[in-house]
């Protein structure tokens, strides 16, 4: 179908003026559909049927993918805060237990490594009253920065803290 | 349009025009390549070439939907075009909104970037470059415990970050799904619309995490991934095909351009060599697009289990013990004083399981997603939060066994089947029976549920030799039995529906005339030895309508049991008894039924069936053919 000898060139020539955008480690957290999609707060029940959808979703490609590609800290604080609000009932689970994938995918916007991933775990539950003493996500994410960035560890093995 | 063109790019023209004869030399528009990057699926039994995509702009000449030899030709004419001196706001030249077929044009022809001008587009490449995936899975959500109807399932492409399949990356993958665009305000044409093309399907990419919490956390169905074996340039073609349907839109019918045909197809665009979409027959079901997919050789490589919230309940419950499960239940009747719940003889360890599995209860109660708060359950749920986090204990790995029948196994849905069979009194007949969807509880219930059915347009004929006539025995509209699996702390009701057309409706004259009715009740199911048993009774109501007999209502007890004697053989007993009123006079109906199955392979099944309905006893052999 695709003959691999000419191939390679044309999406390297294609691809080649994109390489002046930063690449974000995680996923389309910090992209405009989710926040769509979610509520801007993230609190946007999901209204599903099994082959329905919401009106308000927009194509992803086309309509949400423009803010995803900020410099690179400001794209990381929105994906942080993105994945905080509309992950945050499962986070605060995971926080709780010390463990989980949705964690691990946090910890991912913070542009931790894998090796100090178990200590990121064992700071969120230790420090899980905190985090989540006042109500809502933004809160919540506030302290998770601050802990981070007070911890030797994390503020060397995580790039993109705030 | 042409000649106009050519005085302003003369030279791109003449290279273009050697570009058309060379495409015409090698019949390119005949390619199967050319045909699926223009959405044309390999219809059943039809050699129609009609692209899928309803939107006119999609196509860059006037019969582009019908003709793929216009529409190259049509490709190859724009792609040349030069960009116009004041485009209007949305311009994007041909090349950009069309790369799939601009690459694989450029490809096939060899096109030269020296004499052929390639244009840039930075959309496209922020596009491709924010991509850039390295797997592909079809996703399958299965049902939900006590939801009949979710057995149809729902489809959708998880596109892999990473290739490594661990689960840790799955919450930063995406996924692209297709759906229907429904108003917030339905209205009451809103099934008719569904089934007739009335919305509009559009692609979508999203976050997976936003899937996982809809499906696995808010609706509570096991997700079954289906890892797909696709090259980096089939992927990056996908890629490509997104791009270009992602301002399109295809009418949506509910029962055939659905998401699970529009997957195939669009699985079709990024590896042309795959026969996907010619497999189904005139609708498709989610699940049968699975089994489609499965028994495509070499085409899965990998098949992932990812646990609703349910059935992570199910499972942090199964490793208690009986003092932590009195715990879990104290718990959670407790709400609001969990201090005063002394955890006697269970250790910090202990604590956390019981916990874990009253956390993942909530949240299915909840049903929480996003940053929703529980609203029942707020109280214990924080309480249980903090005391779980004081305690510093690292969460066991979830014990990860499937509480689902993956949906490959389940056999195809449509049925055909054939008995022969005899009364007591020595008349012999047969039994023709076609249903185009789905299950029941007397099949195998591998890839589908132990206690949920759902028949559609179920039509079962008989031909009596005796009298040489062949009549309209049964005929259900619409069938739904639900009978949901035992689960600790949760009570699922048992129902039961059933609207159609019976020949033979109860003692004396009734039992040679035919009536339609509607029948819905409720009951209770209690499955034991792992749900290899089920017994269940419903209490309904039915209400019907005979020629002779007029209107008429009353109760009907239906009693049954289910035993699963081995993997391939299964004993169902089912004794319905029913009084049916009418302002004259009442009329007794009993039936009873005892049905033997076996399982021969995934679409093929013997039944033994004895029945006796008022009174009258027979027995029967019979074969049955999903397709």
């Amino acid at each position: 179908m695709i003959r691999s000898k000419y191939y390679p060139l044309i999406i390297a020539g294609l691809l080649s003026s994109a390489a002046v955008f930063a690449k974000t480690p995680f996923g389309m957290a910090g992209c405009g559909l989710g926040s769509i999609v979610m509520g801007s707060d993230g609190n946007q029940v999901f209204a599903s049927t099994t082959n329905g959808t919401f009106e308000s979703q927009l194509f992803g490609i086309t309509s949400g993918t423009s803010n995803c590609l900020e410099p690179s800290k400001q794209a990381a604080l929105s994906a942080q805060q993105k994945f905080m609000a509309e992950n945050y009932s499962i986070l605060s689970k995971e926080m709780s237990q010390g463990d989980g994938e949705t964690l691990k995918a946090f910890s991912n916007t913070f542009g931790c490594k894998k090796e100090v991933f178990d200590h990121f775990a064992s700071l969120m539950q230790s420090s899980y009253s905190q985090i989540f003493i006042a109500p809502g996500s933004m809160a919540a994410l506030d302290v998770v920065q601050s802990q981070i960035k007070n911890n030797p560890q994390l503020a060397s093995g995580c790039s993109l803290v705030i | 349009m042409f000649l106009d063109s050519k005085k302003v790019s003369g030279k791109n023209l003449t290279y273009t025009d050697e570009l058309i004869a060379d495409a015409t030399s090698k019949k390119l528009w005949e390619t199967r390549a050319w045909k699926k990057i223009l959405f044309i699926p390999d219809r059943f039994l039809s050699l129609n070439q009609k692209s899928l995509i309803s939107e006119k702009s999609f196509f860059l000449s006037v019969d582009g939907k019908n003709n793929p030899e216009h529409e190259l030709i049509a490709s190859l004419n724009s792609f040349q075009e030069s960009i116009p001196i004041n485009p209007p706001k949305d311009y994007m030249h041909p090349q950009c909104k069309h790369p799939a077929r601009f690459y694989w044009l450029v490809n096939e022809l060899k096109i030269d970037d020296k004499k052929f001008v390639f244009q840039k587009c930075p959309e496209l490449h922020k596009f491709i470059d924010y991509l850039d995936y390295e797997g592909v899975s079809l996703v399958f959500s299965n049902y939900i415990a006590d939801g009949p109807g979710s057995l149809f399932g729902h489809t959708f492409l998880r596109l892999h970050r990473n290739t490594n399949n661990s689960s840790e990356s799955a919450i930063l993958d995406d996924i692209a799904n297709f759906s229907a665009f429904v108003p917030a305000i339905k209205g009451l044409l809103y099934p008719i619309k569904g089934l007739a093309g009335g919305y509009q399907g559009r692609f979508s990419v999203m976050p997976y995490y936003q899937k996982i919490q809809e499906y696995n956390n808010y609706e509570s169905r096991d997700l079954w991934e289906y890892k797909l074996n696709l090259t980096k340039n089939e992927i990056r073609m996908l890629e490509l095909v997104l791009w270009e349907m992602g301002s399109t839109y295809i009418d949506y019918y509910y029962l055939d351009d659905n998401c699970s045909y529009v997957m195939l197809a669009l699985l079709e665009a990024a590896k042309p060599d795959l026969y996907l979409t010619g497999k189904t027959l005139i609708y498709a079901i989610p699940s049968d697009t699975i089994r489609i997919v499965t028994k495509t050789p070499n085409f899965v490589t990998n098949i992932t289990y990812r646990p609703s919230v349910l059935s992570r309940y199910l499972n942090r419950m199964a490793v208690l013990s009986k003092n932590e499960n009195n715990f879990v239940e104290q718990v959670l009747s407790n709400y609001d004083s969990l201090s005063s719940l002394d955890f006697k003889n269970c250790d910090k360890f202990c604590k956390a399981r019981v916990i874990d599995a009253s956390l993942e209860y909530i949240d299915y109660k909840e049903k929480l997603v996003g940053s929703n708060e529980p609203i029942i359950y707020q109280n214990l749920r924080n309480k249980l939060l903090i005391a779980r986090a004081n305690d510093a204990v690292k969460s066991e790995p979830l014990k990860n066994d499937p509480q689902s029948s993956p949906p490959h196994l389940g056999h195809d849905s449509g049925l055909l089947s054939l008995n022969l069979g005899s009364s007591f009194s020595g008349d012999v007949f047969s039994d023709i029976r076609f249903r185009p969807a789905l299950h029941d509880i007397e099949a195998n219930e591998n890839g589908y549920s132990n206690g949920l059915g759902v028949g559609f347009l179920d039509t079962i004929l008989r031909a009596d030799y005796k009298n040489s006539l062949i009549y309209l025995k049964n005929f259900h509209l619409l069938e739904i039995t639900s009978l949901p699996e035992q689960v600790p702390n949760i009570d699922f009701l048992a129902w039961h529906f059933d609207t159609g057309y019976e020949y033979g409706f109860g003692y004396g004259d009734a039992a040679s005339q035919g009536r339609e009715y509607l029948k819905l009740g409720i009951g209770s199911a209690l499955f034991g030895f792992q749900n290899q048993f089920l017994l269940f009774s419903i209490v309904e109501a039915d209400v019907g309508y005979s020629k002779d007999f007029g209107a008429h209502i009353g109760p009907t007890v239906l009693l049954g049991a289910m035993a699963k004697l081995s993997h391939s053989c299964k004993i169902v007993a089912k004794s319905e008894l029913s009084k049916r009123f009418n302002k004259d006079r009442n009329i007794d109906a009993m039936e009873n039924s005892l049905n033997l199955s076996y399982f021969m392979v995934q679409n093929f099944e013997t039944q033994l069936s004895l029945t006796n309905k008022e009174g009258v006893s027979e027995v029967s052999l019979g074969l049955r053919i999903y397709f």
